[in-house]
């Protein structure tokens, strides 16, 4: 089986903090 | 506490990271459950953690004004589902480069390799972010599967 990367996770990002700190 | 899930760059999350991150989550909505910071943290943090089902449940409750479109079909995906991840897909109105590339992912799991071909060659024309030699792996592999 070819190899085959799992980008998607990758955008499975935390939301910007900077208001909150 | 929110500023320990910060992303920096020397920091690589484990599993058991983001379980912390879950219960930092909670604690947080507890306190006040308007808290979407916190809402949408614990989404990504339960996705992070592979917790998928659990993450699914929480968004069926979603009472956030937060497009968690993405994340959802993403665990729809993960639980090899790629029909209902699609159907989300197919309704997010502005996609933006991640949804695309779930798409592609989907595509490949449903081996439609030729419209598969198609998303990643528009993904990696148009993108120019630090994934690109993994898209290019990505797009060998669909080669190979329409040789
Ligand atoms: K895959």
């Amino acid at each position: 089986k070819p190899l085959f990367y799992d980008v998607a996770l990758y955008h499975v990002e935390m939301p910007s903090l900077d208001h909150k700190l | 506490e929110l500023a320990a899930l910060r992303p920096s760059a020397d920091f690589d999350p484990t599993a058991d990271d983001y379980e912390k991150a879950i219960k930092v989550c909670n604690k947080l909505l507890n306190l006040d459950a308007h808290d979407a910071t916190a809402y949408h943290c614990k989404i990504v943090a339960m996705v992070q953690a592979g917790k998928f089902q659990d993450c699914i449940k929480q968004l069926e409750n979603n009472k956030f004004d937060l497009d968690l479109q993405f994340e959802d079909a993403y665990c729809h995906y993960r639980l090899n589902d790629p029909l209902k991840a699609m159907k989300i897909l197919d309704g997010v109105i502005n996609p933006q480069v991640k949804h695309n590339e779930l798409r592609a992912q989907v595509l490949y799991r449903l081996e439609q390799y030729e419209n598969c071909f198609t998303v990643y060659r528009d993904i990696i024309r148009s993108s120019d972010d630090k994934y690109e030699t993994e898209r290019k792996t990505n797009l060998s592999a669909v080669t190979a599967q329409l040789a």
